[in-house]
């Protein structure tokens, strides 16, 4: 493997981190235009109410505020990202629904007024009785948070597989258990912000920290009522996403608008309170799940319903209670199957996309209950899971098409790294060991924007390579993923690579970054593009070198002949040729990559393939348990890993840990915390994401499936090995302590309580 | 009222007019253009905006701008060597140390404070001394073993 | 979030900061290290018109050591200094714990003793955002009438949360007091007052300048019990101060809860179950027992009433566990 490729598969060094290293590139808040505004969101501080007035008339005098804009002057329009689910507008009209929904958006000639100004607008609220518990909020009676819905469930979905009641009929163990995972905040380490510029022509452009600007250029255009090529949206260093940058935002709104008032650019950014309250969260989940597996631990039939806490607004509903369904169908084979997804509004702050997206929690419970039911059963859950380990090719009851799945050898390697044999059930109390497993899908066919493109203009001069590319690198490093897959088919090193990507005036359309498919799709489009160049300068070397084009091998900066490598040329030379051939082009390839547009499925159909790939991840982890504090320490975790084939391993293995890091944090320590609507801790000292000093080890344990429809083998990596975590976790933290944990996170407190409850016991059998 | 002080960053003195109420973040971002340093949180809980004030980590989004006069203040721009990454830049490069990076700067400069001090740390002295800077991306690993590759090549 | 205007005034003797107290004391608050204050500012919880900078006095982070006289620590001395201290690390290792386990370095590189003596009281529902507060009327600490931490309580149950005030308060610490009408010394341990609004008894015209430790302080140990191994505030800190007679019989043991209640506690029936007994594990279990009957915690965001109360009883345990083997363990745990 190791010299089959020059560029791609080896540990580089990512094109952006010098940059980012002198602390010279530029994120959303660095960017400074001539006159630049300042603006300002003023917030609702009710959890429910209607806007009978607003009356700005007294900020408007107030010296140094050159704009006010509020729901009563902006169209009628909603966004969000299911087409068919837009129920929000840019600013509140009519109604607010949940403490710090956007009312109005002021622009400033600095911080200080704008801020004054924000405190001189009055509001009269006519309050409404608010819920806050989805389980309350679905109760008749309830207060109704979209009245055009007539209830609060926003979007319920029911997916059947096999007969269900004939599968729990053949069980030999079943059980139900409820399950509660906790409201979860992305927290990168940027704050959203966006900056307007409204130009004589009449043509919006905004910068903005998203990680989807084809998306935005869409919700930008439908709420401010002008044409989508009326807006222009770049994306510039984004400082972390982990999906909570993929919605539009008042700030972008705000500053559009507020710049095409004021004829001035507009900035606005939000502080660290606003980031916790008014952007996104990983959707709380209430889960029941019914396992019912045979006496050799053959799953026969899992029944789940969820409840997903919404908060005000739908954001990624329903698509998040789908992708909760579809990861009930994978990673193992179930024949009878049921899901009921419910979507709940409630008047808290909104449930979005968040890596791994609606997954996380329904696999922490399907994984807590296959151990409950291995216990019972006298199985090892290793044995469990790989008994029931989808293979690849195998017919699917779901009709996915799983070309390659790595998840038996990831679940077996993972097993061996930890000694699982000698280990499980053989350490002392207090110190135990966990597994569980999961998928993830490399993007989705049934989004609007399931495509993407690619261009590669190659410098007829120097030979230097710019790759135009719509993808949204969010720090996860697509950008320099994209640059290795056209370097290695241009056979160019990354030094002659440039990549200029996501604005959306300049770069081919691309579905974004969310899902999981920027490696797939936009990677499959570099690649694509890149092949389109090179046969360009193919045909004219081939020419000179009097062989067919398709006999030349690009690779270390040479063009040369298959076999006869010495028949040949360098790189510059090639170019040049191509450069004095007759009639000379420019260089330019052009790629786009888009799904099997026979397969893709809807939200809602019951059958079909919804992902081109699948990347499969078992996780196992050592705990230690304090007995006496409930504390829990992550010794480390042992990632078995199925990303078909790492583009690049420093990368790989950088979102694994990045995925550990995230998932440790939400099994033990990271958690919303609600007072009738209000979060509690907005900021990092009561958000406790890990430090440096929670951190564990981490082993990265690579399965190669080489996918073949992935670019160069290539799948997902990085969003879905942060869903096994907390699952492998709280396992293992039964396995050390005999304390189930339901409800995440691990609190001390629950665990002590635990133990509380099981010294109660054994004294009552005694 | 604005005042007339003078700043002393990366070895370079600077004049500013600022009012009484200025911390040294917005003042290095703002007035001076040292956009490096990062406002992550501005209450003094994740770290980015970490600069060297006379050599020691100090968080600029709570530390007056007034404060700083007559100090010697380091931020991310002044790292490089000519515009060559210093070894621990170099290292965080090599060893991927940065995603999204917005940590990186103070992270860096964490680091930087800790190296001068203790050329030879150990694992748990690199942790501690990151212990305040907070990262989302990348689960600290390859941020300690940047530290540990740059103390090995002695910086 | 910007800082409210404000001016700053730099004194350049405590006389002089005495004399602009004197004069504009309702109006100005105290700035040092500034860790917790510029937070205070930045979310509209106090809007004075004077910050009266101390930075600008020489000598007031001076931290000295007289065998007679024992520990004196200026008020300006940062959190790092006196962690790193040598004498305070050899003579005062609880001190030195403590100091060297509050929040993260860059935070104690700027944040002073002095600053974390007098640490304002905090609280879930007062540390937030001008917003934030906005949402529902004003609590006690707020200057409303209500508490959302104890419901239909009649004061504010907000908590002092700092580090080294255990410590101190088992070393027997004061601090030096002054104001333009003359000075005075005050034990830590009678510097709370229980009562939120006001939590401690420094008077508004008063400026703490020194930190004093007696040299005969019983040395001891400090245990912080928090989520996390920086950033946190303490969910419970215990300090415990000993001394053995001979073999492993308690001579004398000074014992100190914070975090659990507005005011630190000093655990004097927990000392009275320990002295003039030879330690053991049930001893230990006692003094604990007692302990959590002496504490009546508040409740914390994350753990009920009960979980610390329970974490009084298992820290005090260990705390003195750990001062008997005379080692500073550290509590990273």
């Amino acid at each position: 493997m190791g010299n089959e490729y020059s560029v791609v598969g080896k540990r580089l060094p990512r094109i952006d981190a010098h940059g980012k290293a002198l602390g010279q590139m530029q994120y959303i808040e660095d960017i400074v235009l001539p006159r630049m505004l300042c603006g300002k969101i003023l917030r609702s501080p009710l959890p429910h109410a209607k806007i009978l007035n607003i009356d700005t008339s007294k900020a408007e005098r107030l010296p140094g505020v050159k704009g006010i804009v509020t729901g009563k002057g902006i169209p009628r329009k909603t966004y969000g990202i299911v087409p068919k689910a837009h129920d929000e507008y840019a600013l509140a009209i009519d109604k607010v629904r949940y403490i710090g929904d956007d009312v109005a958006a002021v622009a400033a000639v600095d911080e200080d007024t704008a801020e004054e100004a924000l405190s001189l607008i009055k509001v009269d609220y006519e309050p409404l009785p608010a819920v806050f518990d989805p389980e309350e909020a679905i109760k008749p009676g309830a207060p109704l948070i979209h009245e055009e819905y007539g209830s609060n469930i926003s979007a319920k979905i029911l997916k059947n597989f096999g007969d269900i009641d004939k599968g729990f009929a053949e069980a030999d163990y079943v059980r139900e258990d409820r399950f509660y995972h906790q409201a979860v905040n992305h927290a990168p380490l940027e704050p959203h912000g966006a900056i307007a510029l409204y130009d004589a022509r009449g043509k919006f452009t905004v910068w903005s920290s998203t990680q989807i600007p084809f998306f935005m250029r869409r919700n930008l255009a439908k709420t401010l009522d002008v044409p989508e090529s009326d807006v222009r949206v770049i994306k510039p260093t984004v400082g972390g996403g982990f999906g909570q940058k993929l919605d539009l935002f008042a700030k972008d709104f705000g500053a559009a608008w507020l710049a095409r008032q004021t004829g001035r650019p507009v900035k606005i950014i939000y502080n660290r309170e606003e980031v916790f309250t008014c952007t996104r969260q990983r959707h709380p989940m209430v889960i029941y799940v019914k396992t019912g597996i045979k006496k050799d631990g053959t799953i026969v039939a899992q029944h789940c319903r969820i409840y997903a806490d919404g908060g005000a607004y739908n954001s990624t509903a329903p698509l998040i209670i789908t992708l909760s369904a579809y990861f009930m169908m994978i990673p193992y084979m179930i024949r009878n199957l049921r899901f009921e997804g419910h979507h709940v509004y409630t008047n808290k702050p909104v449930g979005g996309a968040m890596r791994g997206h609606g997954i996380p929690q329904v696999r922490f419970g399907c994984e807590s209950s296959l151990d409950m039911l291995a216990e019972e059963a006298g199985i090892d859950p290793v044995a469990l899971r790989l008994k029931n380990a989808l293979r690849a090719n195998e017919p699917h009851p779901a009709q996915y098409k799983i070309y390659t799945c790595g998840l038996s050898e990831a679940i077996e390697k993972t097993a061996e790294s930890m000694q699982w044999k000698d280990r499980y059930g053989k350490l002392p109390k207090g110190h135990g060991i966990g597994i569980a497993a999961s998928a993830y899908p490399s993007g989705l066919n049934n989004m609007s924007h399931i495509g993407a493109g690619a261009i590669v203009k190659i410098q007829q001069d120097d030979g230097s390579v710019t790759l135009l590319s719509g993808a949204a690198d969010i720090g996860q490093g697509a950008e320099s993923m994209l640059a290795q897959i056209a370097a290695e088919v241009l056979g160019v090193t990354l030094q002659e690579m440039r990549v200029l990507a996501a604005d959306t005036e300049l770069t081919p359309l691309d579905s974004g970054t969310f899902g999981s498919g920027v490696t797939f799709r936009a990677g499959n489009a570099a690649r694509l593009a890149a092949l389109d160049a090179r046969k360009q300068i193919a045909d004219v070397v081939a020419d000179k070198l009097e062989v067919s084009p398709d006999d030349l091998v690009f690779r270390d900066k040479r063009v040369f002949v298959q076999g006869s490598s010495d028949k040949g040329m360098s790189w510059n030379e090639a170019i040049k040729a191509v450069q004095y051939a007759d009639k000379p082009m420019p260089i330019v390839g052009r790629g786009f990559y888009h799904v099997d547009a026979v397969e893709p499925t809807t939200l809602l159909t019951q059958e079909g393939n919804f992902s081109p790939a699948y990347s499969f991840m078992a996780q196992g982890a050592e705990v230690k348990v304090d007995l006496e504090t409930g504390q829990v320490k992550v010794l480390k975790v042992t990632a078995g890993h199925d990303c078909g084939f790492a583009l690049n391993p420093i990368s790989v293995e950088g979102q694994l840990e990045g995925s550990v890091a995230g998932g440790a944090g939400q099994a033990i320590y990271e958690d919303i915390d609600w007072d009738e609507g209000r979060i509690r801790n907005t900021n990092f000292l009561d958000y406790k994401m890990l430090t440096s000093l929670e951190m564990p080890d981490v082993e990265n344990i690579e399965v190669i499936t080489n996918d073949p429809y992935g670019p160069f083998g290539a799948k997902e990596a990085g969003e879905g090995t942060i869903i096994p975590t907390a699952a492998c976790i709280t396992n293992a933290v039964y396995n050390a302590t005999g304390v189930r944990i339901k409800e995440l996170p691990i609190t001390p407190e629950k665990i002590l309580k635990g133990l509380e409850e099981l010294k109660a016991k054994a004294a009552a059998k005694a | 009222m604005k005042q007339l002080i003078e700043l002393k960053v990366n070895g370079e003195v600077y004049e500013v007019a600022i009012e009484s109420h200025r911390t040294l973040l917005e003042v290095l971002r703002e007035s001076l253009g040292f956009v490096g340093t990062k406002r992550g949180c501005d209450e003094g809980t994740c770290g980015a905006c970490t600069v060297l004030v006379n050599g020691k980590p100090i968080l600029s989004c709570l530390m007056l701008a007034t404060d700083a006069i007559g100090a010697e203040i380091e931020t991310i721009e002044g790292q490089a060597i000519t515009g060559k990454p210093s070894p621990l830049q170099k290292a965080f490069v090599d060893y991927g140390a940065i995603q999204c990076g917005f940590c990186s700067p103070g992270m860096i400069l964490s680091a930087k404070a800790l190296l001068r001090e203790n050329p030879k740390p150990t694992e748990r002295e690199i942790k501690e001394a990151i212990s305040g800077n907070l990262c989302r991306c990348t689960g600290y690993i390859k941020i300690v073993e940047a530290i540990k590759v740059a103390a090995e090549s002695n910086v | 979030m910007r800082l409210p205007k404000f001016e700053c005034f730099y004194p350049k003797t405590v006389d002089e900061a005495c004399a602009f107290l004197a004069e504009h004391k309702d109006q100005t608050r105290i700035i040092a290290g500034g860790t917790d204050l510029v937070v205070a500012l930045k979310q509209r919880r106090t809007l004075p018109q004077h910050l009266l900078n101390l930075k600008s006095i020489p000598d007031l982070s001076l931290i000295s050591y007289d065998q007679k006289t024992g520990l004196s620590i200026g008020a300006l001395a940062t959190l790092d200094d006196v962690a790193r201290n040598p004498e305070i690390k050899k003579l005062y290792p609880s001190l030195s714990q403590a100091a060297s386990r509050v929040a993260a370095p860059q935070i104690r590189n700027k944040g002073t003793i002095g600053g974390n003596v007098a640490l304002d009281s905090r609280c879930w529902y007062y540390n937030q955002s001008e917003f934030w507060r906005s949402t529902r009327p004003a609590c006690f600490k707020a200057g409303g009438d209500c508490c959302y931490v104890v419901k239909g309580g009649k004061q504010c149950y907000s908590l002092i949360s700092a580090d080294t005030v255990p410590a101190l308060i088992t070393l027997d610490a004061s601090v030096e007091l002054v104001s333009k009408a003359g000075s005075r010394v005050v034990a830590v341990e009678k510097l709370y007052t229980g009562i939120g609004q006001t939590p401690n008894v420094i008077k508004a015209d008063e400026i703490l300048t020194r930190v004093l430790v007696p040299a005969s302080s019983l040395k001891g140990v400090y245990i912080k019990h928090a989520y996390r191994g920086a950033i946190d505030f303490p969910l419970i800190g215990v300090a415990v101060s000993l001394s053995l007679n001979g073999g492993n019989t308690v001579e004398d043991v000074r014992i100190a809860i914070g975090a659990a209640t507005p005011a630190p506690v000093r655990a004097v029936k927990a000392e009275a179950v320990l002295k003039g007994k030879a330690l053991s594990d049930e001893l230990l279990a006692e003094a604990g027992q007692v302990a959590t009957k002496e504490v009546t915690p508040i409740v914390h965001i994350f753990a009920p009433v009960a979980y610390k109360r329970k974490m009084v009883e298992v820290l005090l345990k260990r705390a003195v566990g750990a001062a008997n083997r005379e080692q500073g363990i550290g509590s990273r745990e």
